[in-house]
């Protein structure tokens, strides 16, 4: 299977502090396929989703590598742009407050799809219905400061879906909901995926859902992927100390789990002011002089594992 | 018999909202006939999504706003009756710390100014003991005494909420209420904070109320939780059996919406659908509209708290529960390899 | 919505009733209208007569409710000056002032918004800052001082308009320009930094997100929000026009409002200036209630509730 999107070596700036915000990041994501980034802030993990929608904010710009699509479209031709749709963390910030549910949804469909008058009305129905908003119609007339956290979010799922998109990036779509609204939007974005096959790029910095959504995670740390791998084989057997200790500091419901989540000494460094070498030095149990040098390079781990790490854990 | 510490009796809160000058003012029962009672040196939960009135639950525990019924007592006395001069005492004696550390911090104060301005206002020490006191709490939540002349944006967010931390804790005092405290911040952050707290704890013999919609964080720093929907306390005990074996639905939807880190619990049905419905019921359980387990008895009769297997919960068909939940996340996380 | 217009209705008419109260109160205390009026040298049977023929001889209270009766009948009494009933001296010059500041309205709110669009979404670009440097120059002129400079140079050294009078359309331009280059200027600033504050909100975000070209996201995403503040900075700027009658008015000589309350104050022609000022206050008003209801019809937030 080839990659529906491959990014290499991509590096993001902004010349004016002289910050990388990205420094040379590479990943591939299958189509069809879940690809999870896990990281703290300021890691860059929606930096990544901006660059690979194509919309970096102004005054940030990619210097260096490359993201590429490899797809057919939907008339079996291969084509340059696939159909890519975005949802983010704060739905009821992202719609705009003087247009109507309705607008927005028929003016995505007219653009994607160029649905006019009562046949974009009907899809817009459909739609709203598919994401699991009862009374539908009342609500095409309605605005989001109308309704709560949980249904914007699906608004906006809705909205992505009139793009009748390839690649659907979500960044942090469940993070300013309540858990049990949470639970609802996973399940829908499970049946989304497995209705339309289309592929998932999920950012989030809760590993719980990351490891309900992905197939594959990458760990991200100051503009860096320190660790790729499937999902499984990073929660289950970490090989970068950075993802071994994320994993170790978030907190579960497990009665049974008696340790306290374990706290990473040291904070986050800022981006103008990194360490040299592997970013992660000062805070790690396990460096040697190398590590203070030169950033790591990937090591495999597994077929599909890697870890940017001098001294990747043992299995 | 001792007088209780915190206690919370009959209270509650109905919020009126007026939506235009001649209109019916719409009536929120925010908080509905909450009994809470808390020791000395006790830690208690008060978890619940939003809409479920447990911030406002903190304010009225605080004296911040005053209840529409009922009313709070700290050490025997009841906020009503409280005279001005008690009121300074009650505010020494208590601390809130809130959730956005940079909202809670004044931009134009250096951190060392603002953690030590409780001392000076109060007269509890002069302008050289509050140095040193700021001094050692500053190194007490972790941070090195040089960063008092440093201001609340030259910080990270964890920082600042240490800062907040060591505001709330320098006068001393014996309750401190937590509202989302450690909401906003970064995972590990939170578990900094989390060791911070529980290491203050046992120094300060602190007694808390930490309020929060975070079901994982939680269990780490309370001994009981109370579990609130819509205003009411829906299940509350000792935190390790609520967690084991919830006795409340809604409860049990709680902790199997948390997601699970066990990436072979995939595609589970939500366990509840819909959404929160804020119009007040005439009759019957508030959860009703949203429960799967609901019967006709639920419409008609309120269920009270009542003790079920060592905690109170609030559901007619509490007994009926067994301890593994049907087709939801697994409670338990894999054990992952270290 | 009729709710809250009702309710803004009745505050407008409070804040009416209010003013007319505090001008009546003001300007009996601030001197004896007959001395004023009459040469020093006036006998105190002149000044008894003069206060008798105006009612002036009444109590405070009794005067107070004869004013406000006549008021609502649209009666505000005689001028002083030339004995023509007030209602008629005043409203002849509403045209006038009409005419000149609802063209420097439109005008400047032609000039000014564009302005002030470009600016913003040409951000920190040479265009923004020779804008913004215009506006600064254009706001900072007192208006008066502009309307001077105007006369000096199109009518005295260019010879191309009139300076003074209101006989013609020519006549009109350049007060028309002075009242406008002042407010554009304001506007093109309210403008850019109202626009900038949306274009930064994360709807706008999501909108480029979904490639909707930067036109469209400018005209139809982000000026309906910039809309919403804008009416109420345009209320200031049409209470400022009619404010700045005063000042202006007299410069060209433009027998408007502005210069009839200043001739009247001079001339201590009470009557007259009670009137202009219930009427400013009344615009004022006006424009206020026009900005609140503007307001809630732009908002679906109080649209809607």
């Amino acid at each position: 299977m080839s990659n529906f999107l491959t990014v290499r070596d991509l590096v993001i700036e902004v010349p004016a502090r002289n910050i990388k915000i990205l420094d040379g990041i590479s990943f591939s994501l299958q189509s069809g396929q879940t690809l999870g980034l896990v990281g703290e802030s300021g890691c860059g993990k929606s930096m990544t989703c901006y660059a690979v929608a194509g919309m970096l904010p102004r005054g940030i710009v990619r210097t260096g590598g490359s993201v590429s699509f490899e797809h057919s479209g939907q008339t079996g031709a291969k084509s340059e742009a696939p159909k890519i749709a975005m949802i983010f963390q704060d739905p009821t910030s992202s719609l705009n407050p003087v247009h109507t549910i309705g607008y927005y949804l028929e003016s995505s469909l007219y653009r994607h799809q160029g649905l006019k008058g009562s046949d974009a009305r009907f899809e817009a129905l459909r739609l709203l219905e598919r994401v699991g908003i009862d009374r539908a119609k009342s609500r095409l007339r309605a605005y989001p400061h109308q309704f709560s956290g949980g249904m914007n979010q699906r608004v906006m799922i809705a909205h992505a879906l009139a793009a009748r998109p390839q690649l659907l990036i979500a960044d942090e779509p469940t993070t300013a909901l309540d858990v049990t609204m949470q639970a609802q939007i996973l399940h829908l974005l499970e049946e989304l995926k497995a209705e339309t096959g289309m592929a998932l790029m999920i950012v989030s910095h809760d590993l719980g859902v990351i490891a309900r959504l992905a197939d594959r995670a990458a760990v991200m740390y100051c503009g860096r992927i320190i660790e790729t791998a499937p999902v499984a084989d990073l929660l289950q057997r970490p090989a970068h100390p950075y993802a071994r200790a994320l994993i170790d500091c978030m907190p579960s419901i497990d009665p049974d789990d008696l340790e306290p989540p374990a706290p990473i000494p040291g904070s986050v460094p800022l981006l103008d002011d990194l360490p040299a070498g592997c970013h992660f030095h000062p805070r790690c149990p396990r460096t040697s002089a190398e590590c203070f040098v030169r950033f790591p390079a990937p090591a495999t781990i597994g077929p599909v594992h890697e870890a940017s790490c001098y001294h990747p854990v043992a299995a | 018999m001792s007088v209780p510490f915190l206690q919370a009796s009959g209270l509650s809160k109905i919020f009126r909202h007026k939506t235009g000058l001649f209109a019916k003012p719409t009536n929120q029962l925010a908080v509905n006939a909450i009994n809470l009672e808390l020791a000395a040196r006790e830690r208690i939960g008060v978890v619940g999504e939003s809409g479920s009135g447990k911030s406002t639950l903190g304010r009225l525990l605080l004296g911040l706003t005053e209840p529409t019924e009922g009313g709070v007592w700290f050490e025997g006395v009841n906020h009503k009756e409280r005279q001005a001069q008690d009121w300074t005492a009650f505010r020494i004696r208590t601390a809130l710390v809130q959730q956005n550390p940079l909202s809670a911090l004044n931009p134009q104060m250096t951190i060392g100014q603002q953690i030590g301005e409780g001392l000076l206002v109060h007269h509890i020490t002069g302008r050289a003991g509050a140095r040193d006191r700021v001094a050692s709490m500053l190194e007490r939540v972790g941070l090195s005494s040089a960063m008092m002349n440093r201001y609340p944006h030259q910080m990270s967010g964890g920082q600042r909420q240490r800062v907040v931390i060591a505001r709330a804790l320098i006068l001393e005092p014996k309750l401190v209420i937590f509202d989302e405290a450690v909401s906003a911040l970064d995972v590990s952050v939170q578990a900094q904070v989390v060791a911070l707290l529980r290491s203050l704890r046992q120094e300060l013999e602190l007694a808390y109320v930490f309020i929060t919609h975070d079901l994982r964080i939680v269990r780490h720093l309370v001994d009981r939780v109370a579990v609130m929907y819509l205003g009411r306390i829906v299940e509350t005990g000792d935190i390790r059996s609520v967690y084991e074996w919830p006795r409340h639905p809604y409860t049990r939807a709680l902790l199997a919406s948390v997601p699970s880190m066990d990436p072979t619990v995939r595609n589970i049905e939500p366990p509840i659908k819909g959404e929160l419905d804020g119009s007040i019921l005439s009759t019957g359980c508030t959860f009703r509209t949203r429960c799967p387990f609901a019967l006709d008895r639920c419409v008609t009769e309120t269920p009270g708290l009542r003790f079920v297997a060592g905690r109170q919960t609030a559901c007619h068909r509490a007994e009926e529960f067994p301890q593994a939940i049907a087709k939801q996340g697994s409670l338990t996380r894999k054990e992952i390899a270290r | 919505m009729t709710a809250f217009i009702l309710a803004r209705l009745i505050r407008a008419l409070a804040v009416l009733l209010f003013t007319v109260t505090l001008v009546f109160v003001v300007l009996r205390l601030s001197g004896d209208p007959a001395q004023q009026m009459l040469s020093d040298n006036a006998g105190p049977e002149a000044l008894a007569a003069f206060n008798a023929k105006w009612g002036l001889d009444r109590s405070i209270p009794e005067q107070y409710l004869y004013y406000v009766a006549n008021v609502l009948h649209g009666d505000f009494g005689v001028s002083f000056a030339d004995g023509r009933d007030v209602f008629t001296v005043v409203s002849e010059r509403i045209p006038k002032t009409l005419v000149v500041t609802i063209s420097a309205f439109i005008l400047s709110i032609v000039i000014g918004v564009p302005a002030g669009i470009i600016a913003a979404v040409r951000r920190e670009s040479a265009l923004d800052k020779g804008v913004m440097a215009a506006a600064v120059l254009g706001y900072s002129v007192p208006n008066f001082l502009l309307g001077l400079v105007f006369i000096f140079v199109f009518a005295v050294w260019l010879r191309v308009l009139p300076s003074s009078g209101s006989s013609t359309w020519n006549h009109a331009i350049l007060p028309v320009a002075t009242f406008a280059l002042f407010n554009a200027a304001a506007v093109a600033r309210f403008m850019r930094s109202t626009l900038i504050d949306v274009l930064a909100q994360p709807y706008i975000a999501a909108a480029r997100a979904d490639g909707i070209p930067h036109i469209e996201i400018v005209l139809r995403h982000a000026l309906p929000n910039a809309a919403i503040p804008m009416v109420t900075t345009l209320g200031f700027v049409a209470g400022g026009l009619l404010g700045g009658s005063a000042l202006i008015e007299p410069v060209f000589s433009w027998p408007g409002l502005g210069s009839g309350f200043v001739n009247a104050t001079n001339t201590g022609d009470l009557p007259v200036v009670q009137a202009m000022i219930v009427l400013f206050t009344a615009f004022m008003v006006a424009i206020n209630l026009i900005v609140d209801v503007l307001y809630a019809v732009l908002n679906p937030k109080i649209r809607k509730h």
